[in-house]
């Protein structure tokens, strides 16, 4: 399971009125959105939602049928179990960016970023960017891992050679074991506009 | 053969200033108060004057500040005691000995300041130091950044360090801090070391800087002060990365007992004994 419909499920299961739902699932064949609101005492949207989300979810089987003119939605569940399963490691930034290529990186001209140099002068501790435009921008301040500090004091200058981050950390003398914190501050300061990704 | 400068023409008048204020003062005081007061004035602000250019001497052992502030002592000395009437007047009488050695001194004095000054050892030499790493660079655009530039790693013991950085203040190449970590190392252009010399911290950080570490590493840094010091927009990563290799340049003269080879190649640049 991902992250987004773990969070879903946890979203729904943390509802108090999610037991109850879900006793009705199971000793119901199917149910109606309007059938499960007026039975839990809920406003029919809410249950509409619950119903969707577990549909989402595939927990539950939802069927359009017809009765008279106007259709509607029947919902069954189809499983006796719920697993909340969620593989940490997927949320590693080692693959995300640059989408697993060996992407080129340097820092952009005008970026507007500030580095703060450790006191034995041969990382950053910190830097500092500005969260948004005009009056509206606020200043931001990341502490830096030491890994993170000398591996975008290696960075390549805005007119230098683009480099790999497999380079750059090779310079810097970063082990491969750091490459997904490294990932991770590269993956913010692009979106922040002070790497230029090539 | 013209060579076109790098960097803008010199028209700081900050290091005339203590010449100004000292000659305004005195010829104030002849005005108002007439020779003998003016001359004890003047006296006064020239031995003042001695005593705060120990403070250089002290920092870097540079030779020509040392004989800058025997000469003002000499000179306030003098001024205290040569007769007023001797002074802008054809004195009739003899002068006495003790002032007559002191016009000897103060001339002697004068001629080797003057010496020295033309032969430019009492001369920061930041200037050269840009015009140095800007050779062979050609116009591009603004690429500023305030990030410091790793430059490469060298093996070098903390004594070659020291040595080092005692023979670039020594000969005003650029002034030079040891702290607990590394040398760093920062070139002055002429007139921009006093908030240097007489301040008690010693802020850096918006300053221009090469450091060698105790691990081997270097690293440039270039102020935006500095950087705009030049008249063209320079390839901003290679002026680091030339300043830098300059350093390294001259650290292996150096260590190769070839300290004379970094002040001839500066001095080949005849840049203007005042700037």
């Amino acid at each position: 399971m991902d992250f987004k419909k773990a969070a879903l499920l946890g979203t729904y299961l943390s509802k108090d009125y999610a037991e109850a739902f879900f006793r009705l699932l199971v000793n119901y064949k199917s149910i109606s959105a309007s059938e499960a609101a007026s039975r839990l005492n809920l406003h029919i949207r809410t249950a509409q939602d619950f119903l969707e989300a577990m549909s989402t979810l595939e927990l539950i089987k939802k069927e359009e049928v017809y009765e008279r003119k106007r259709p509607y939605f029947r919902y069954t569940l189809v499983k006796n179990h719920i697993e909340l399963n969620i593989n940490l490691r997927a949320l590693s930034e080692e693959q995300q960016v640059g989408g697993g290529k060996q992407s080129l990186i340097r820092e952009q001209l005008n970026s507007g970023i500030q580095f703060t140099t450790a006191r034995n002068g041969s990382y950053f501790s910190n830097l500092t960017l500005l969260d948004g435009e005009g009056r509206d921008a606020k200043i931001r301040k990341i502490s830096l891992t030491e890994a993170q500090g000398k591996f975008l004091f290696n960075l390549p200058f805005p007119d230098a050679k683009a480099e790999s981050i497999k380079t750059i950390m090779e310079k810097a003398k970063i082990n491969d074991g750091m490459l997904a914190e490294i990932k991770d501050i590269v993956k913010l300061l692009i979106d922040s506009q002070a790497i230029e990704e090539i | 053969m013209y060579t076109r400068r790098k960097l803008k023409p010199d028209t700081s008048i900050n290091g005339f200033i203590p010449l100004i204020a000292i000659s305004s003062v005195f010829l104030l005081s002849l005005i108002l108060f007439g020779k003998s007061v003016a001359l004890n004035i003047g006296g006064t602000l020239i031995l003042t004057l001695a005593l705060f250019t120990l403070i250089p001497y002290s920092k870097t052992k540079n030779l020509g500040f040392l004989i800058s502030s025997i000469y003002l002592f000499v000179l306030s000395l003098l001024m205290y005691t040569i007769p007023p009437k001797a002074v802008f007047a054809s004195y009739p009488g003899k002068l006495p000995p003790h002032v007559g050695l002191l016009v000897v001194l103060t001339l002697g004095l004068a001629v080797w300041l003057i010496n020295l000054m033309v032969r430019r050892k009492i001369k920061w030499r930041g200037r050269e130091i840009y015009e140095l790493a800007a050779e062979g660079l050609e116009e591009s655009s603004n690429t500023f950044t305030q990030r410091p530039r790793p430059i490469e790693k060298l093996n070098y013991t903390k004594a070659e360090l020291r040595d080092f950085g005692d023979f670039l203040k020594k000969n005003l190449i650029s002034m030079t801090v040891m702290d607990d970590t590394r040398l760093l190392i920062l070139p002055l252009l002429n007139s921009e070391e006093f908030p240097l010399m007489y301040q008690f911290s010693f802020p850096y950080e918006n300053r221009s800087w090469v450091s060698f570490d105790f691990e081997g590493n270097i690293t440039a840094k270039i102020s935006k002060k500095d950087y705009l010091y030049y008249k063209d927009d320079l390839p901003f990563d290679q002026l680091c990365d030339s300043l830098g290799k300059l350093y390294i340049e001259f650290f292996q003269l150096y260590i190769d007992g070839k300290g004379v080879r970094i002040i001839d190649k500066m001095d080949d640049l005849k840049i203007s004994i005042v700037s």
